[in-house]
């Protein structure tokens, strides 16, 4: 239990360490590996783990997946960031998907938060009226 | 003479000793007439006394002893079988006494097992009855449950297959144009949250 929660106090702080202007750094990952690599600690590859699960969490807290059905207009995109940097308070990266399943519309995924407005989900409620 | 006789003289004269000398003379030739002699007779009767006396000491009382045996033999054979048929009634009655209580408790038993029997055949025909209403209860339920699990399936057939047609009509029916539009509207729509 002790381990456990040291591997995490030591893998956020890693994380940290990682960070560049708020972002995640692939030097500085790179840094961080190499030193940990020389100086390997207790539970080397569990602490490993979990600094990849934490990096993970850290650039999806900044960066947007945006599904999209059909053709995406840079409006589009800009509007959405602009609304996400606004809610979350820092610049955010965007990414997208093509999803022909929404048959239209977006889902905006950012973190754990979801965001959706598509046919598809407008259909859902069709499927539970009918259940 | 005989001793009778004797006897009977004897006694005449003791009786008759006081008479007149008439009735002497006729005892006289009583007397003489029957022959009797003075000292013959209590010969004879010192002898009769003395034959007497041995057959009493060693005849009679003898005889008298051994049948005083002989009787108390018979009698104690008598009070013997007295007893044993006391007890033999003792024994038949103590024996009827026993069958009866025998036969009273075997018809208690049997009453007895009779009745556990018969329990028994109630309790076993109780939970027959029902372990049969478990049984015909448990297959309902499941009839229900598989008929309301088929009836959900259907249900999510229909509606997958009902969103699913839907999705492919929208799908072509609208093209890229209109794809814009709504995903604009549906950017709008996020930012409004």
């Amino acid at each position: 239990m002790a381990d456990e929660k040291q591997m995490c106090d030591l893998a956020k702080r890693l994380v940290e360490i990682s960070l560049q202007d708020g972002e995640v750094s692939g030097n500085r990952v790179g840094e961080v590996l190499r030193a940990l690599a020389a100086n390997p600690p207790r539970n080397y590859k569990p602490t490993l783990r979990l600094f990849k699960k934490y990096v993970e969490r850290e650039i999806a807290s900044y960066t947007a997946i945006v599904e999209h059905a059909g053709p995406l207009s840079k409006n589009i995109i800009n509007s959405v960031k602009k609304f996400l940097e606004k809610d979350i308070g820092r610049s955010i990266d965007v990414q997208t998907q093509e999803k022909p399943e929404l048959i239209a519309g977006l889902r905006v995924m950012i973190g754990d938060d979801v965001y959706e407005d598509s046919l598809d989900f407008r259909l859902s409620p069709l499927a539970e009226t009918i259940l | 003479m005989s001793f009778y006789t004797t006897i009977f003289l004897v006694f005449a004269e003791a009786t008759h000793g006081s008479e007149s000398g008439a009735e002497k003379d006729a005892l006289g030739k009583i007397v003489e007439t029957f022959g009797l002699d003075t000292p013959l007779l209590v010969a004879q009767a010192i002898n009769f006394l003395i034959v007497a006396y041995v057959i009493w000491r060693f005849g009679f009382k003898r005889i008298l002893g051994t049948m005083e045996e002989r009787e108390k033999t018979i009698a104690s054979g008598l009070q013997y079988a007295e007893e044993v048929k006391i007890k033999l009634a003792d024994t038949e009655r103590q024996h009827e006494e026993t069958l009866k209580e025998a036969s009273a408790e075997a018809q208690q038993t049997l009453a007895s097992a009779r009745e556990q029997a018969k329990a028994f055949e109630d309790q076993l025909r109780k939970d027959a009855v029902a372990r049969a209403e478990d049984i015909v209860r448990k297959a309902s339920e499941q009839m229900e449950l598989e008929r309301q699990t088929m009836v959900a399936e259907a249900k999510k057939e229909f509606a997958k297959l009902v969103v699913d047609t839907s999705a492919k009509v929208l799908n072509r029916e609208l093209g890229d144009e209109e794809k814009v539009r709504f995903g604009e509207s549906a950017a709008k729509e996020i930012a409004k949250v």
